[in-house]
């Protein structure tokens, strides 16, 4: 009898356990076990599932995949910090600055700084009966943590993450975990790139964790070829007070899958997202919020675009859950799309949840194609029809793209941009 | 600048304009006028070059080309512009950008380098001031959340930054009050060169007590019935223009 997907990945589990867990200490190590337990009993979810409606998993995790190990890892580059192929660049790096901020391989993190590890790793991601979170928590060999103390403003941060396999197939564990204490902020730029993917499959968790009073944006990149499959969950925990911005540019990838998961958890959090996602040729990129109103008076906004062509597929699923008790909620949510071929697909689905009185809830979907009008009206002023074209794309993307306040981050992300819109 | 020789142009298979001759020379300033539905915006739009609209017969000259040779942008950058009536917005693209990209190309055209930025803003505040258009209207997205009269300065103001040779302004007048009306029939009016013509549609004679024509046209099912001086437009708002119809016919 052949095996299923779930116990070929016990097995490869049973085969590798020891050689991923080096380095981390046994009250890190301990949690795996009952991770892949979770995985197993989860099992890799199929298209019947309503998260995963759009992106088939067990298609993507029932190939033949390998575990890339650390001699696909680390490479001593020395700066800038990142991770490759889940590894931390410079082996165990640990930044740890004068005002206390820690930036640095999660692995060594676990070491020396064991009990902030312990305290927020996992500590959202294990309660999501998600198999490819409980996977990944399983597997992740490394990573890498941003820690901001209470009340220290550790300005701009960039973490990039790279997936080179030379190998075919390979299967990479990635994570990140941003945490900034009470009062603290933090602008962190998150590069994801993989220039030539062989059939790669990345399996990447990120848990954020916003404090009290705190304010923390997160701008995101993704940059995978269109031979990589990535699947992207984020977890995030805004307290009292607490402001997380995350802004997210999705450059396709053979499928892409991008989870926000926002749980507001004291009163007056705020959380937002604004993303862009931009589709060429036969890719697919499949948004997934979760924003999560769990005490009162917490706000939220999103407003995700997305630009397809080709005849590539961009699904936005948007959920939005007011728990009882969580009145005096506000929560508004926008996904706006152009599709500038007939063979594009968009797929825009708000799904809202309100179980409680007296809240703010608004939300709006639209597809539609460039207007005809105003590019004839750019040409009648002597602008050619390309660019006139290349223009109102810009202008369409602009507001999510100039969230982006890293110079070096948002030139990187135009000059990608530019390159992937001239290619349409 | 401008020869129109039986010009007929349909759209959707419905023919609008049905044997139009008209001649604009450098310096003159013509008014088309006549009831709705007689072809005036369809004029405009066929010598803009909209594709909306096809031309049947006839032919048209800019400058001596071909009209219909020249790609829309092409007319643009050679030195027609096209007021429009209804002004599009373009969601997201500032005017100040939109109007670098503009003036940029015709510059190109002309074989001229861009213009320095130092440069262009003087010119964009300049010009501003000719219609008196907020400069902060600049940095807004193109016509978006501007009200009716700020559209209408708006293309006067592009008007201004081109400064084209031949302007066709389709219907500047309407939806304007009488003070909009004063600032943009004046700014046109300051933009007037020996070198450069233009075309006014209206349905109102009040537009022309700023913008004085040498010749007043009335069009009227596709074709021009009657060519006057500007007395012909105090007339037609005095008599309507069936007396004038019922002349003709």
């Amino acid at each position: 009898m052949s095996m299923t997907i779930e116990q070929r990945y016990a097995e490869l589990y049973a085969a590798t356990a020891e050689r991923i867990g080096r380095g981390f200490p046994f009250s890190v190590n301990s949690r795996r076990r009952q991770m892949l337990d979770d995985f197993l009993l989860c099992g890799v979810p199929d298209t019947r599932e309503e998260r995963y409606r759009y992106t088939d998993m067990r298609r993507t995790f029932g190939r033949a995949l390998h575990v890339a190990l650390p001699d696909e890892g680390h490479f001593g580059s020395g700066a800038p910090f990142g991770l490759r192929n889940g590894y931390c660049v410079d082996e165990d790096r640990l930044d740890v600055a004068d005002n206390g901020v820690i930036i640095g391989s999660l692995r060594a993190a676990s070491v020396d700084y064991e009990q902030i590890v312990l305290d927020h790793y996992n500590s959202m991601a294990a309660n999501k009966a998600d198999a490819l979170t409980a996977l990944n928590s399983a597997f992740a060999p490394d990573g890498a943590i941003v820690y901001v103390p209470d009340n220290v403003a550790a300005g701009s941060i960039s973490v990039e993450l790279d997936y080179d396999s030379r190998y075919p197939d390979a299967l990479i564990f990635s994570r990140l975990l941003v945490i900034v204490g009470r009062g603290g902020s933090a602008e962190v730029s998150v590069s994801y790139r993989c220039r030539e993917g062989y059939g790669m499959v990345v399996d990447h968790v990120t848990e954020v964790v916003a404090g009290e009073d705190s304010h923390l944006t997160i701008s995101e990149l993704h940059d995978f070829s269109d031979n990589c499959t990535a699947i992207l969950n984020g977890y995030s925990r805004v307290a009292a007070a607490g402001k997380l911005d995350r802004i997210f540019v999705s450059l396709g990838g053979e499928a892409l899958r991008a989870d926000y998961h926002c749980d507001l958890v004291g009163g007056g959090a705020q959380g937002a997202l604004y993303g862009l996602f931009i589709t060429g040729k036969a890719e697919k990129v499949d948004i997934y919020t979760a924003t999560n109103h769990l005490v009162p008076d917490g706000s939220s906004y999103q407003m995700v675009k997305g630009l397809a062509s080709g005849s590539s597929t961009g699904v936005f699923s948007g959920r939005i859950y007011i728990a009882p008790d969580a009145g005096g909620a506000s929560a508004e949510q926008h996904s706006r799309n152009i599709t500038l071929t007939p063979d594009a697909r968009i797929v825009t689905a708000p799904q809202l949840e309100i179980y409680a009185e007296d809240v703010r809830c608004s939300h709006g979907a639209s597809v539609g194609q460039l207007d005809d009008q105003a590019i004839y009206y750019m040409r009648q002023r002597g602008i050619d029809h390309s660019t006139a074209r290349r223009l109102q794309i810009a202008g369409f993307m602009n507001d999510i793209v100039a969230r982006c306040s890293d110079e070096q981050f948002s030139s990187q992300l135009h000059t990608l941009i530019d390159s992937k819109i001239d290619a349409f | 600048m401008l020869e129109i020789r039986d010009l007929h142009a349909s759209v959707e298979g419905r023919e609008i304009l049905r044997g139009i001759d008209l001649s604009v020379r450098a310096g003159e300033v013509h008014a088309i006028m006549g009831p709705n539905g007689s072809g005036k915006s369809t004029l405009a739009s066929v010598l803009a070059g909209n594709e909306r609209f096809e031309v049947t017969r006839g032919e048209a000259t800019f400058l001596g080309r071909n009209i219909f040779e020249m790609s829309i942008e092409e007319r643009a950058r050679a030195g027609l512009f096209l007021g429009f009536q209804y002004p599009v917005e373009i969601p997201g693209v500032t005017m100040a950008n939109f109007m670098k990209f503009a003036v940029n190309e015709k510059r190109k055209y002309q074989g001229l380098d861009p213009l320095p930025a130092g440069d262009f803003l003087r010119m964009m505040r300049e010009r501003a001031a000719i219609v008196e258009l907020d400069q902060k209207m600049t940095s807004r997205a193109v016509n978006e959340g501007f009200s009716g009269g700020e559209k209408k300065k708006n293309e006067i103001f592009q008007m201004a930054m081109l400064e084209p040779l031949l302007a066709l302004l389709d219907e500047t007048d309407s939806g304007l009050d009488i003070d909009a009306l004063r600032v943009v029939a004046t700014g046109v009016t300051r933009l007037r060169t020996p070198q450069n013509a233009t075309v006014v549609i209206t349905h109102y004679q009040r537009l022309l007590d700023y913008i004085v024509p040498d010749y007043v046209h009335v069009l009227y099912n596709g074709r021009i019935i009657h060519t006057g001086d500007r007395s012909l437009a105090l007339r037609l708002e005095e008599q309507g223009y069936d007396r004038l119809i019922a002349e003709q016919a």
